[in-house]
């Protein structure tokens, strides 16, 4: 009777659970194609180091990030050993009185002591994890039912398991494998306790039930759950983006016939590989929790825009599921993924009161999506490797391109860029006038040059920056580098086109530039804008373009290095050096621009509470710039009181756009008599 | 509601400007030609207006077949279809105000909007020249255009010195887009792809039976001075005797 009660209820928990799984999986097949089965081999050692191991979890192992990775690894490690007792616990249901016994000795003991071992481990990282819940109570984290279902399931499965431990290790009946001694815990609880007799035969049957029950309900649960991670993440680490670049858009074919629409307005216009992240999320908040538009009263979460569209996925996937062959779901009977101005409205004001029903809304509002300045913070901490921002900018792409729905001081931008070549909207022929007096060369006039200097739209039209690209030249022409300009021919590279969502703008732009490039057989380009420098160097090889592409910084510091230039005027002042999202996080250049400073003698340099991979935001990417920051704090007064927490004399950027931000941050505060907002390049050439 | 929209073409207001040898009129290469930015605004009310009404909007341009350009990217925004007034030669406000006199005579629209001025030569006659005309009710320099619940009257708030004005004027009428009318949209790539296949008509000046006869033209263009740079006084006293002696203000 027993054995029978054991099969079925093994068979419908294991029949839901698979059902379930194979239905998500039939979910996540629905999204679009993309390539990512390259590399196996690479891939695989990523998901052995980063899940097998667990180095995700320690990217930043500082803190609560720490504390809580150290909690993943015992919960991770206990559940996968534990697997093993668990096994024997369900055969041993189907047939009585099973047992890994025929093992023998020392095999069947080094098994009794890693059950003991990990179930103990487990019922600690219980104890750490309601600690961490209750006492610390992170806010990034989610604190709804499901949650603390799970810590009760857990610890409940735990406690049963050492119930049955002690009982088993007093038990004259079990065979004698000294079973006690090798059992570290449970040994010493019935040591301590000085336990002699078993639990009675009927109440061990009613322990191993529950035990067995919480054990079903809760693989039944996964699915259902946040714990469905246990299913995504490891494939999620096996199908990372390895591209070396950090926002792999889909790509669009404009000449394609017949296409309607584009960008993605619907969950299934996503890739597989975007649908799966939502599945892998573990709703650790992370990414929400280093996230600057989030951390200034944005609604913007990445974690949500994860979720969402996961949720979205669920609720349409069924509908799909059921239809035939060739028919297509009728748009009225879907639930949209992108909510319209009601709906976000409703959001805006709901998610202000009730923050945590926010992640189990299934469509995502414009707001959110034009909240997001691509830092990629949030890409940087996420222990599954998601990857938020191509979501968010293929949305952007549909709103901008389909809909022709932005901000209006966005639509004015792209005319401006779409005109003149730059999004200032300035004259197209004075792209060469900050260069007046300088003597600098133009490809025309000097063809055969080392380096093209891409001088980029900030260079050209921006006062400010104009005196950074003055102070680069100079630094240039002393160190006698062979460079030219593309003078008039240079035109916006693209970068914020491109994240803003206008993907046709941006392709016409980067086969203008590649022309060009053709034209003058360019090889290498130095620019002193991140921008220009993650859009030249890993978004124009898609059309064709491949270039030697450096940072100023980088430049500068090989000058240094060669002895072409020499640092002589001390500069007694305190730095602070802010890194540029599009440098540092996009592009993993932090050493350069801060030895660059450092080499200027008597300079002392102080980092910021959040800097290098961590670095907050200026607030000024993926085409923020253009946009006006009318929801919460100002990401750049944020960044810029960070800053001036250190009381630095100067505060040294290496992007166009920090420098904007961060300069009207400090005029902002009134401090700017007191605090200097300097590119690099400027500290460098004050100190020649 | 049928709404008539007027579009010209015009040098691209961020481009440096060189004049002719013969000092009549701007040198054309290289300079980049866009929709007069107040035209893009009177087609993005039209837009509006239809958006809300139903309707159709119908833009117009007279030029060379060059600016069949503007007319597409009017019809980008959004316009149902265009028409193309086939002139290359000279032209003053009048004979444009004549031209589109016949074209609203053929069309019949509701409402006619026009930028309220072009800001090559900055002329801004042609609405009212057009009004009169035609004997229509017109509100120039619109902030705001209301259309009222019975379709028969268009409330118009204007821009005028120290404050608004609103008018209500009786349909059809003229109504000019002033700055601040409305912020025009970008098109989007399905409408700029339909933009393609949209019909354009196509007209002579003659077959409008229009002779045109500028009253005004062009005897010269000259560039602005070029600015000085400014000086660092010493003292007051320094300030005031410049005052008085160069600038001769006080």
């Amino acid at each position: 009777m027993n054995t029978i009660l054991v099969a079925l209820a093994i068979v419908i928990a294991f029949g839901y659970f698979f059902y379930k799984v194979v239905t998500l999986a039939r979910f996540v097949l629905l999204g679009k194609p993309e390539n990512r089965f390259d590399q196996i081999g690479t891939r695989a050692w990523r998901m052995i180091r980063n899940a097998i191991f667990q180095l995700a979890n320690f990217k930043r192992p500082k803190g609560d990030i720490l504390y809580a990775g150290i909690m993943h690894f015992m919960i991770f490690w206990g559940f996968m050993i534990l697997l093993l007792g668990e096994i024997e616990i369900l055969i041993g249901g189907l047939v009585p009185g099973f047992s890994f016994h025929f093992l023998g000795y020392p095999l069947y003991n080094l098994f009794l002591f890693s059950q003991d071992l990990m179930a103990t481990a487990v019922i600690a990282a219980m104890i750490m994890s309601l600690a961490r819940r209750f006492i610390e109570h992170p806010a990034k984290l989610n604190y709804h039912f499901g949650s603390y279902l799970i810590l009760g399931l857990i610890t409940g499965l735990m406690l049963t398991l050492f119930a049955m431990n002690v009982s088993n290790g007093v038990n004259p009946e079990e065979p004698v494998y000294n079973a006690a001694n090798w059992m570290l815990f449970a040994g010493s609880y019935i040591k301590l306790f000085h336990v002699t007799q078993p639990i009675p035969h009927v109440a061990y049957q009613v322990i191993w039930w529950v035990h067995v029950l919480m054990l079903l309900f809760f693989l039944d649960f996964i699915p259902n759950s946040k714990h469905l991670h246990i299913l995504g993440a490891i494939p999620n680490n096996f199908f990372v983006n390895l591209t070396g670049k950090s926002m792999q858009l889909q790509p669009i074919n404009f000449e394609a016939e017949g296409v309607e629409t584009f960008g993605v307005s619907k969950f299934e216009e996503l890739t597989w590989k975007q649908l799966l992240d939502g599945p892998a999320c573990t709703e650790c908040g992370r990414c929400t929790d280093d996230c600057p538009a989030a951390n200034t009263g944005k609604i913007l979460s990445p974690r949500e825009i994860i979720l969402n569209i996961k949720e979205n996925m669920k609720a349409n996937g069924p509908k799909f599921l059921k239809l035939k062959e060739g028919e297509k779901l009728p748009d009225d009977q879907r639930v949209q993924l992108l909510a319209d101005e009601a709906e976000s409205e409703k959001r805006m004001a709901a998610r202000k009161e009730h923050p945590e029903e926010h992640n189990t809304a299934t469509s995502i509002s414009p707001q959110e999506l034009w909240a997001c300045t691509t830092c990629g913070a949030c890409q940087q901490i996420c222990p599954v490797y998601n990857e938020h921002i191509r979501d968010i900018i293929d949305m952007r792409r549909y709103l901008v391109m389909t809909e022709s729905k932005m901000p209006q001081e966005l639509s004015a931008t792209f005319r401006n860029n779409d005109t003149n070549g730059n999004p200032w909207g300035l004259g197209s022929d004075a792209r060469l006038d900050w260069a007046e007096g300088l003597g600098i060369k133009t490809i025309t006039e000097q063809p055969d040059t080392d380096v093209l200097y891409w001088v980029g739209c900030a260079g050209a039209y921006d006062d400010r920056n104009k005196k950074i690209a003055t102070a680069f030249v100079k630094i240039m022409q002393a160190a006698k580098v062979k460079f030219a300009v593309l003078g008039t021919e240079e035109t916006c590279c693209g970068d914020w086109v491109r994240r803003a969502g206008n993907e046709y703008a941006f392709q016409a732009l980067a086969k203008q530039n590649i022309e060009t490039f053709k034209k003058y057989n360019i090889k290498k380009i130095v620019t002193a804008c991140p921008h220009g420098y993650y859009t030249i160097k890993h978004d124009y090889p898609e059309f064709g373009g491949n270039y030697e592409v450096i940072h100023h910084s980088q430049l500068i510091m090989q000058l240094l290095n060669e002895g072409r230039i020499k640092l002589t005027k001390p500069l007694e002042k305190l730095v602070t050096y802010h890194d540029s999202c599009y440098l540092g996080r996009h592009n993993n250049i932090y050493a350069e621009p801060r030895e660059v400073v450092a080499a200027v003698p008597q300079v002392r340099m102080a980092e910021m509470k959040r800097s290098y991979d961590n670095s907050f935001c200026c607030g000024a990417g993926g085409a923020r710039m253009w946009l006006e920051e009318k929801e919460g704090d100002r990401i750049n007064r944020v960044r810029t009181a960070e800053a001036l927490s250190l009381n630095p004399d100067v505060i040294a950027t290496a992007c166009p756009f920090c420098m904007t931000m961060i300069d009207d941050g400090v005029k902002d505060k009134g401090v700017e008599d007191n605090v200097k907002v300097l590119d690099i390049a400027e500290i460098v050439q004050r100190a020649m | 509601m049928k709404i008539l929209v007027t579009v010209k073409r015009v040098s691209d207001p961020e481009a440096k400007l060189k004049i002719k040898p013969d000092g009549l009129w701007i040198q054309t290469e290289g300079v980049k030609f866009v929709v007069n930015p107040f035209d893009e605004i009177a087609v993005e009310e039209a837009l509006r207006i239809k958006e809300k009404q139903t309707g159709e909007v119908v833009v117009v341009s007279v030029g060379d077949k060059v600016v069949t350009e503007q007319i597409r990217a009017a019809l980008a925004m959004g316009a149902d279809r265009g028409i193309f007034v086939n002139y290359a030669g000279s032209y003053d406000s009048y004979d444009i105000a004549n031209i589109l006199a016949k074209i609203v005579e053929q069309e019949k629209p509701d409402i006619i909007i026009l930028g309220k001025q072009a800001v090559d030569d900055d002329m801004g006659q042609a609405g009212f020249m057009l009004a009169e005309l035609l004997g229509y009710p017109q509100a120039a320099f619109a902030s705001k255009v209301e259309i009222t619940d019975d379709k028969k009257k268009a409330k118009v708030t204007r821009e005028i010195d120290g404050g608004l004005e609103v008018k209500e004027v009786e349909l059809p009428c003229i109504i000019t887009a002033d700055l601040r009318l409305n912020t025009p949209r970008y098109a989007s790539l399905p409408n700029i792809m339909k933009a393609k296949q949209k019909p354009v008509k196509e007209l002579t000046v003659e077959s409008l039976g229009v002779a045109v006869k500028p009253r005004v033209t062009v005897k010269k263009l000259s560039e602005p001075p070029k600015r000085k740079g400014g000086v660092k006084v010493e003292s007051v006293q320094d300030l005031v005797s410049k005052l008085k002696t160069e600038a001769k203000v006080i």
